[in-house]
């Protein structure tokens, strides 16, 4: 278990699928992005 | 390989909340009608610098003003059974709409005759940090009370009325 939190082995697993994570952060981005819209958008009523 | 993909799992989660949060404050900052600063790392409170008026002093916050809110008096039921359109202030839509009818307002006699109490109140209810006054509803109210359509469409844009592609919709400078 506490390999699981060992920062130096596990960035290896980001450097292998930088892409992977990457399109995790674009996807996370996106939604982020449409949510703050719908918010503003339900505030509006 | 279990393990091997679950520390990847974790990563794009990882990379994912991150993303959110970093899509959300770039929506708040770049995204926004005209120029809207952020007030603070965390949430909401934002200045829209173009709205309808400059910024009025913030006057929403609960505990400074509890004090001086006021809950306006609302009716049961329209008068006549038949409501104003209150989509036609700018600011409201059929959500805002309808929790207006269930605070008991039907007219745009009614709202135009809040108090700077009431609108506090009526602004803390809803959680609008200040837009009642910025939007200034019980002036749009006034004039709408009072048939003043010209001068309605003038300051608050087309406010219901139809648009130049035959679409009716609220006040189109506070609204998009």
């Amino acid at each position: 278990m506490s390999e699981l939190f060992n920062f130096h082995d596990t960035w290896i697993v980001v450097e292998q699928n930088w892409w992977l994570v990457l399109a995790s952060l674009a996807l996370g981005i996106w939604v982020g992005w449409v949510t703050c819209v719908r918010k503003n958008h339900t505030a509006q009523g | 390989m279990s393990h091997y993909l679950l520390e990847l799992a974790l990563w794009m989660l990882l990379a994912f909340f991150i993303g959110c949060i970093i899509g959300y404050l770039l929506r708040l900052m770049i995204g926004g009608e005209g120029a809207v600063t952020l007030e603070a790392a965390g949430d909401v409170p934002l200045k829209v610098a173009n709205a309808v008026e400059p910024i009025a002093p913030k006057t929403a916050e609960p505990a400074k003003n509890a004090g001086k809110m006021e809950r306006p008096k609302g009716i049961s039921a329209a008068r006549g059974g038949k409501a104003d359109k209150l989509q036609r202030i700018s600011g409201v839509g059929p959500k805002n709409e309808k929790v207006l009818h269930n605070l008991g307002f039907f007219h745009f006699d009614q709202i135009a005759k809040w108090t700077p109490e009431e609108v506090e109140w009526v602004d803390d209810h809803l959680k609008f940090n200040g837009r009642i006054k910025r939007e200034q509803w019980t002036k749009q109210c006034k004039l709408l009370a009072a048939g003043k359509e010209e001068e309605f469409a003038k300051l608050f844009g087309t406010g219901g009325m139809k648009n130049k592609a035959g679409q009716t919709q609220s006040g189109s400078r506070t609204r998009k």
